[in-house]
């Protein structure tokens, strides 16, 4: 039997993005706010950025994919029938431990892709709805970048200018202006100067010291720690097994496990859910009950299904001047190009997308072909000459393409596998649509056309980067019929009253570019309407 | 990790050939020690099984049998097996590889002949902040965004 707790007002389940972003909303409000986290603290000196073994680290214990690093704090995500391995850190913070920080916003049209294509459906928020809160996120998360952007509506003035460009950036932004393609500073939540205790930072020497990790914006410090002046209470290594209604279908509390195996019920007035789009359908799945006996908040029988993650290809340039360092400054958050952003009825395809600018990595990273197709320079008596024909000589594009919304890519839980807290591990199943496989190719001969106008001698392309699963989306769908989605349009589930969930899951479409600042602009706006009543 | 000792020496065997030496550059098993070697494929079980296949393709390898063992072979038939196993075994071999080249360029020698430097204040990494100057011909677009 748990231990049961006394009430409190509110539990948000999980710290990430979404989750630190609500609490600090919340926080200070007069009601008793307590944050679940399966995960511990990060502690920054364990950051290891600035080791020579940060390489090795980085593709182990460090790595993107909770599968490899197999900390205390991960699950283990049954992936093999999915074309993309989903990644994400778990500890307070979550995945903004690990993220790239590059954090552009969704388009007005992103929001209406039924009313302008035809597929999907649009979502029953407008990017207006969210404007407000996607400012005050900027100003808290800290945004370097600079207004003005042709493929935008303006925004409010960023706080800080943009990261520098660099002179292989600048050498991109005018190969666009020659072919008269769009091109803009990228958005971004690492600091180009110091910004609310946070040292700026340009990426000088490439790979942040201890002392530089915070410059890239994580929850944990930005929101969480904040709200715990205002009296937010954190219970870390505190993993949700799921979630409890009465014979009603009244939310009653959640049971959690902590570190020692010791079960608890926590009664609870109000849960929010900030899991990510795995987490949350997860945990969903698992609170099966008379009333709910296809998992909660299931009625539509669409938790856990059109799982979407921005399938991505990359094309990377190689170039023969030895007058620019392309190590030298941030590895992604330099330049966005949207000059294939909407549906164009000339392409064989829907939607469209973004590329992102990265740059060239370390020497381990550069001779295993990451950010250069996964193609490792070849072994034997070439390898160093190819390895300086590579190393600090390349750049590329990230493609995201919009991932449209089917049904049979999905999480599902496995109820005889189960993690050490005994919850049952996330099964996902993903394949890649052919609209998808037909817009990145697209993408990838423009990206093509591009490098070479820059300048590039090769370019390297890779169709699917399978190592690319960071967002996860659409698992529980915003809608307003409670037959086709999960929450409504204030991201409260349409079949338990107060409990609510706020990660990527509830994205009813994917836009075509990175979520996390439209995932904390949608936490944020939860907090504030539980908050209005 | 169930790789012996004298699975390592045979992987050893086989380090020069994935990286050798040339004019500026010392070969892998110059670089790369056993303690480190060890150190990395005790940390984690991610390379356990690759490794172990490779391992266990060596020792069947026919011309590695026929000669006595892998440590006998000589170069060109450690080269030609390497290719086999290339090609036969591509994910297990892509573990030996990730093994390597990451030791090996994870060591300050190799970073200074390579010219890594990632001091913040070296000369060679300083970088110019942001001049909007560069935002003249962009920022003459129209305005291009959907209104919806
Ligand atoms: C390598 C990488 C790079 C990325 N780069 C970018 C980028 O440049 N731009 C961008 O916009 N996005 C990026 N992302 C994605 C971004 O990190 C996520 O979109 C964002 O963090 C999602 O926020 P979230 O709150 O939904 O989930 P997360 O941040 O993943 O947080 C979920 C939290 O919930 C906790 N949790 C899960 N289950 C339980 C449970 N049962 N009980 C208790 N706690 C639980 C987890 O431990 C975790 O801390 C990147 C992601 C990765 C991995």
């Amino acid at each position: 039997m748990p231990k049961n707790l006394p009430f409190v007002d509110i539990i948000i389940v999980g710290s990430g993005a979404s989750g630190g972003a609500c609490a600090w909303k919340l926080s200070g409000s007069g009601a008793k706010v307590v944050l679940l986290e399966q995960g511990n603290w990060f502690d920054q000196n364990d950051y290891p950025g600035d080791s020579n073994d940060w390489e090795i680290v980085s593709k182990n214990s460090f790595s993107f994919n909770p599968n490899i690093r197999k900390l205390d704090s991960d699950y283990k995500i049954l992936d093999e029938n999915s074309d993309i391995h989903p990644l994400m850190y778990n500890a307070v913070g979550g995945s903004t431990h690990h993220w790239t920080a590059h954090t552009p916003r969704f388009h007005p049209s992103d929001f209406r892709v039924k009313t302008l294509d035809g597929v999907a459906d649009d979502w029953p928020i407008s990017y207006w709805d969210l404007e407000e809160y996607y400012d005050l996120n900027d100003v808290m998360m800290g945004c370097s970048g600079i207004n003005g952007d042709p493929a935008n509506p303006p925004r409010s003035p960023r706080p800080m200018p943009p990261l520098p460009l660099g002179k292989d950036g600048e050498r991109i932004a005018q190969a666009a202006d020659r072919l008269g393609w769009h091109w803009w500073p990228s958005d971004s939540y690492q600091a180009s100067e110091n910004y609310k205790g946070r040292i700026g930072w340009n990426n000088q020497g490439t790979f942040a010291s201890k002392n530089k990790w915070k410059s890239i914006a994580s929850t944990d410090h930005t929101y969480i720690t904040p709200a715990i002046e205002n009296g937010l209470e954190v219970r870390t290594n505190c993993a949700v097994q799921n979630i409890s209604v009465d014979n009603n279908g009244n939310l009653t509390g959640v049971i959690y496990v902590d570190s020692k195996g010791t079960h608890y019920f926590q009664e609870v007035g109000k849960v929010i859910l900030a899991c990510n789009g795995i987490g949350t359908p997860r945990i969903l799945l698992n609170s099966k009950s008379k009333k709910f006996p296809n998992g909660l908040a299931n009625s539509s029988g669409l938790v856990g299904k059109n799982l979407m993650y921005h399938p991505y290809a990359s094309a990377t340039g190689l170039f023969n001047e030895n007058d620019i360092n392309y190590t030298l400054g941030p590895l992604a958050n330099i330049i966005i190009v949207q000059e294939f952003y909407e549906t164009d009825p000339k392409r064989d395809f829907l939607r469209g997308y973004s590329f992102q600018m990265n740059r060239s990595h370390g020497p381990a990273h550069t001779a295993l072909g990451s950010g250069s197709g996964g193609v490792s320079i070849p072994w034997g008596k070439d390898h160093h000459d190819e390895f300086s024909k590579r190393f600090k000589k390349y750049l590329g594009f990230a493609i995201i393409s919009e991932d449209l919304p089917e049904l049979h890519n999905r999480v599902e839980i496995d109820e005889n596998l189960k993690d050490k807290n005994g919850i049952p591990l996330p099964k996902v199943f993903y394949k890649t649509s052919e609209n998808t496989k037909k817009l990145l190719n697209h993408g990838l001969k423009s990206a093509e056309k591009l490098l070479k106008e820059a300048g590039s001698y090769d370019v390297i392309k890779q169709p699917l980067i399978e190592t690319a699963g960071w967002h996860l989306m659409g698992t529980a769908k915003m809608g307003i019929d409670p037959n086709t989605s999960v929450v409504d349009s204030e991201c409260q589930t349409h079949d338990v009253e107060n409990l609510y969930i706020i990660d990527g899951s509830v994205f009813t479409t994917s836009a075509a570019v990175n979520p996390t600042p439209t995932i904390q602009a949608i936490a944020l706006r939860t907090a504030d309407k539980i908050l209005k009543g | 990790m169930s790789i012996s000792k004298l699975d390592i020496n045979i992987l050893y065997e086989f380090f020069d050939l994935i990286i050798p030496s040339n004019e500026k550059m010392p070969p892998a098993s110059e670089i790369i020690t056993e303690e480190e070697f060890l150190k990395l494929i005790s940390t984690t079980d991610k390379y356990d099984e690759g490794l172990s296949n490779v391992v266990s393709f060596i020792r069947k390898e026919p011309t590695a049998r026929v000669m006595g063992g892998p440590m006998v072979v000589n170069e060109k038939q450690r080269a030609d097996i390497l290719i086999l196993m290339e090609s036969i075994i591509p994910d297990d071999f892509s573990t030996l590889i990730e093994t390597v080249y990451l030791l090996y360029y994870s060591k300050s020698e190799i970073h200074e002949k390579i010219n890594w430097d990632t001091r913040e204040d070296s000369e060679e990494n300083k970088i110019d902040s942001f001049d909007p100057a560069i935002l003249k011909n962009i920022s003459k677009k129209t305005p291009f965004w959907k209104k919806v």
